[in-house]
């Protein structure tokens, strides 16, 4: 049996994984960690391992509400086994936010959506896109063409890369509460060597437009989606 | 009479249109008239409601009325803002080889279409197919030669269509034709004076030209014509 890949599962992870030297320097940090790093310095969370960490070595879980951004966090567990490296996760809690009713929204696979933006690119550009997708998740309300426009825009801002991984998959264990409903979300990742970022306040503007909560960076853009199936 | 187009492209702007068929979603090609975007996409919109960009009323009551729209001519639309593309299907035919940036943030999926110059296999495919038929169409015998570099790609197919039928009507006119063809022209030439002289010259340096085409020598043609060297040469060099 080959070695399981447990990089890959954390670099998937939903919630932020950040691994510290014991001077602070950031020694590994997942996707959505590079998010999060985007709205707070990575030594203001070093201090956080640094306060909560075990006394011993092992690991200690804090019920306690952080913020940052948009982002809300309502736990954090801090672990070290040696005297080299700590490592922290930190767990969001549900989003609560108002979404108007928008008559436009309709039914939409979103894979199929994601896929003709795919096709589209593909006639002009020569980057290699890397797809992974989860390919059973459910249709979603939204209005096709706002986001359609908004996929083309984001994928039009790596005409100039080598490569674009695109990754869309369920969120575990987050949800976005719309008008007390809890609703799933979907995360949709672009990630490449570089990125042109001309085009981003309208991408922003589209976004918020649908109400996604967007990140954008020199070279990753992500998406959470609520799963809206009523 | 719908030709299906080799050029990869074109190709792959047909599958991306085929692949949003039953989406709310608004697309947009744009291109030099006469390229061939109408008929690559009517097959596919029979059932639509097709309304010219000039008439933007009309424009605007098929996008309240219908479900699936082609707006033609769209580069007539005085007032793209104005246009709602919520909950409707809507492809729009642009004519103009320019990107026009306004279209950026109205369209979700934009597409070139290339000018035929830049589609080979197409040339090769539309021009064979107009001659074979124009052909059929005035009796022109099947071995007929065409000369490629007199095929018209300024308008694209419209241009290519229209040089090669002038082409083989041109080869195939018989004497009465002819004589027709210059006498429609004489008699709408504006009456100068030496107007004998000057019309005279087009039909000595037609057949002057085709002697040397055939008979290689000046000396050749001469012989052939039944005139001095030093008369075809004078004539050659008034000619020039």
């Amino acid at each position: 049996m080959n070695s399981i890949d447990f990089e890959y599962l954390v670099e998937i992870d939903n919630n932020p994984v950040i691994i510290f030297s014991n001077s602070g320097k950031i020694l590994y940090l997942n996707t959505n960690a590079e998010i999060l790093l985007g709205y707070v310095n990575a030594k203001e969370i070093f201090n956080l391992c640094l306060n909560n960490a075990p006394k011993e070595y092992g690991y200690n879980t804090v019920q306690t509400e952080l913020h940052y951004g948009s982002f809300t966090f309502y736990s954090i567990m801090v672990s070290y086994t040696n005297d080299d490296y700590i490592a922290i996760r930190l767990y969001y809690k549900p989003k609560i936010k108002h979404i108007s009713r928008d008559t436009s929204k309709v039914e939409t696979d979103l894979n199929k959506v994601l896929n003709n933006s795919i096709i589209h690119f593909n006639i002009s550009s020569k980057t290699d896109i890397r797809l992974m997708s989860d390919l059973d998740i459910p249709a979603t309300q939204t209005n096709q063409n706002k986001l359609s426009l908004l996929l083309r825009k984001i994928l039009d801002s790596y005409k100039d890369a080598i490569y674009v991984d695109i990754n869309m998959s369920l969120k575990i264990g987050e949800f976005i509460i719309i008008d007390d409903k809890k609703y799933s979300v979907i995360s949709l990742i672009y990630k490449s060597d570089k990125r042109e970022k001309e085009d981003d306040l309208n991408i922003r503007r589209l976004a918020e437009d649908l109400s996604f909560d967007i990140y954008l960076n020199e070279n990753m853009v992500s998406l959470d989606i609520p799963l809206i199936k009523d | 009479m719908y030709i299906q187009s080799s050029d990869p492209t074109i190709e792959k702007i047909y599958q991306s249109i085929i692949g949003n068929q039953d989406m709310l979603v608004s697309s947009v090609i744009y291109g030099q008239r006469y390229s061939g975007k109408t008929s690559l996409i009517r097959k596919l919109y029979k059932g639509a409601t097709w309304v010219d960009g000039a008439n933007l009323k009309e424009v605007h009551k098929a996008l309240e009325d219908s479900q699936k729209v082609v707006i033609t001519n769209f580069e007539k639309v005085t007032n793209i803002d104005s246009l709602n593309f919520e909950n409707v299907h809507v492809l729009a035919l642009y004519n103009s080889k320019h990107f026009n940036k306004k279209l950026e943030n109205k369209f979700a999926f934009i597409y070139h279409f290339p000018p035929l110059s830049q589609r080979e296999e197409d040339i090769k495919n539309f021009s064979n197919y107009y001659i074979e038929h124009i052909k059929e169409l005035l009796d022109a015998p099947a071995n007929l030669e065409i000369d490629e570099t007199l095929f018209d790609l300024s308008e694209n197919l419209k241009s290519l269509k229209k040089s090669i039928y002038k082409e083989i009507m041109l080869k195939t006119l018989t004497k009465d034709e002819l004589y027709r063809a210059l006498y429609y022209n004489f008699v709408n030439s504006p009456l100068e004076e030496n107007i004998y002289d000057t019309e005279l010259k087009l039909f000595d340096k037609a057949i002057i030209d085709a002697g040397l085409k055939r008979f290689k020598s000046q000396l050749q043609v001469s012989k052939k014509f039944g005139i001095s060297r030093n008369t075809l040469r004078k004539k050659i060099d008034e000619l020039d």
